[in-house]
């Protein structure tokens, strides 16, 4: 393993770490108003100041970065599943549910991500209970993320089937239910696993971008897209730098698991 | 011709199907059927019965009638810009095309003219620390522009005063130059680029005809896949920026649950990116032909 590699895993493990222990190493909770120090500098009492409404950048930092670090993972392998069921049906059956399924992965694909988020998102109620505007971010994104993985399994699976060894199972009287949870889906595993990676940066990115828009988690949960919303107000950054760290543990987060998970450019 | 006729068949099942799934997300989209008449008090129940009777519209009439009217290019109306969708994608579509156009053009000519100077360097120099270093701060920049969302790269162009198209190719840039990278840098090692260097072949033959003529097809299916990346990155940079482009509307039409105009902004962009990747399909199978 390489150098950077090994760093980037030790990066994303202690900021797992430290997103999991929000409730501990968080001094304040994320939902506490100081309502003598607003917008308040980096100090001793407030590690990265406090934000208008004088609550604790840093204990929202660690909340928000807990609930993109932890849903992104958990929308990622719904989006796996999902992507495997129908890539495995599609690459097994053939023909009409083959056609079928890509074409509706195609449609899926032809529309760019944001835009069929938005759309989505719309149909759903947009005033809603701070903790159902997570589900729906992360259910949506889960749902919605599953065509390019659905594409790749289905290819796996379509070359599986011609391979020696499903071929061998076969004429030694192996039946299609047989063949498809012992022989095909265990040896799923590393396109799975590859799948997985490379969607957890794109959905951490695209709640981050439906945050900032004021279409994903609703305040006053944070998440690390809302912490960034922010960045809105472009001038005051000037005068409280401390404003970027949330954009700094997001950068920070996708390098690391771009280079821990790396993604061969020509599979993308 | 039996190609072409077949992907013109293939895109417009793909309407079909996209128009049918539009057809549906209006008809549960919150408030169909609702009508602000119904709110009035002087009201009997026989009058909002028959004007609930008046406004509900019938499976076929619903999803022929949309077909219908979106084959003869009306789509509908604003709930909250009170005008015809059609008139308002005629009226925000040139800033998104300006936006697009030169955010790809200037991404391209970026990614690519860096890719080709640092393989070429790399196949020339392939120990040079200088290279070596150039290839690393590309990489970086690269990565970091990758993990920015396109809003805050939208946010940071506000801050340098820069228009939209800037931001929206600062936001293509890695993507083109990740890919564009490893195809050349690939190109570059086949044999018959060595051959022709041991043949003493010009350099700018060697690069133009040995290294990047065999990797056009691929670099026309990523152009292709480009300017799907481009609408989705426009978007967020048009909202960041307050640019009255096709995104700001889809925004402004998700925050009021403008259905009508959200699903008439989706369908036109995913006609517009079927159609970049149809034209690139073509592109590479006369090409297939030709050689």
């Amino acid at each position: 393993m390489k150098i950077a590699q090994r760093l980037s895993f030790i990066v994303l493990v202690s900021c797992f770490v430290a997103a999991a222990g929000a409730e501990w190493f968080a001094p304040a909770p994320y939902d506490k108003q100081f309502r003598d120090a607003p917008n308040a500098g980096a100090s001793r009492r407030f590690l990265l100041g406090s934000d208008d409404l004088g609550r604790d950048r840093f204990s929202r930092l660690l909340h928000g970065a807990r609930l993109s670090f932890f849903l992104a993972p958990a929308a990622a392998l719904l989006a796996t599943g999902l992507a495997a069921i129908a890539g495995a049906l599609a690459g097994w059956r053939g023909g009409i549910c083959d056609r079928a399924l890509m074409s509706f992965a195609d449609l899926l694909m032809s529309v760019p991500w944001i835009f069929l988020l938005l759309a989505v998102r719309c149909m759903l109620p947009l005033n809603t209970e701070p903790a159902v505007s997570v589900a729906a971010t992360f259910l949506l994104l889960g749902s919605l993320g599953l065509a390019g993985p659905a594409r790749a399994i289905r290819g796996g699976v379509s070359q599986m089937l011609r391979s020696p060894f499903v071929l061998h199972a076969r004429a030694s009287g192996a039946g299609n239910f047989r063949l498809l949870v012992f022989h095909v889906l265990p040896n799923l595993h590393p396109i799975l696993a590859a799948q997985f990676w490379i969607t957890v940066p794109a959905f951490i990115l695209a709640e981050a971008n439906l945050s900032l828009l004021g279409l994903g988690v609703s305040e006053p949960l944070p998440s690390l897209g809302n912490l960034l919303k922010e960045l809105e107000n472009v001038h005051a950054i000037r005068h409280h730098p401390a404003m970027l760290a949330p954009l700094l543990l997001l950068v920070v987060m996708l390098m690391c698991c771009r280079l821990a998970f790396p993604e061969r450019p020509e599979s993308a | 011709m039996k190609r072409v006729a077949r992907s013109l068949l293939s895109l417009a099942l793909m309407m079909l199907a996209g128009g049918l799934l539009a057809a549906t997300l209006v008809r549960f989209s919150p408030g169909w059927e609702v009508d602000e008449r119904e709110m009035s008090l002087r009201r009997s129940e026989e009058s909002l019965s028959e004007l609930r009777r008046q406004n509900s519209i019938g499976f076929g009439e619903l999803y022929f009638g949309y077909l219908w009217r979106l084959a003869h290019g009306n789509l509908g109306e604003s709930r909250s810009f009170r005008k015809p969708v059609s008139q308002l994608l005629a009226e925000h579509i040139a800033p998104t095309t300006r936006t697009i156009g030169w955010g790809l053009l200037l991404a391209w000519t970026t990614g690519l003219l860096i890719a080709i100077a640092l393989s070429w360097q790399t196949f020339h120099h392939p120990r040079s620390h200088l290279v070596t270093a150039c290839q690393a701060l590309a990489a970086l920049t690269g990565g970091l522009l990758l993990s920015l969302p396109a809003a805050v790269i939208g946010f940071a162009a506000l801050l340098a005063g820069a228009a939209p198209q800037w931001a929206v190719a600062a936001a293509l840039y890695p993507k083109v130059y990740r890919h564009c990278g490893a195809l050349v840098g690939r190109s570059f090692t086949e044999p018959h680029v060595w051959a022709a260097m041991a043949r003493g072949v010009p350099r700018w033959r060697i690069l133009l005809v040995h290294v990047l003529r065999p990797i056009v097809p691929q670099l026309a299916a990523l152009g292709g896949m480009t300017v799907s990346l481009a609408f989705g990155a426009a978007l967020p940079v048009e909202v960041a920026l307050d640019s009255p482009g096709i995104g700001w509307l889809a925004w402004q039409a998700a925050l009021s649950r403008d259905t009508p105009v959200l699903i008439a902004i989706t369908f036109l962009v995913a006609f517009l990116v079927k159609v970049a990747a149809l034209s690139v399909d073509w592109m590479q199978k006369t090409e297939d032909a030709v050689s």
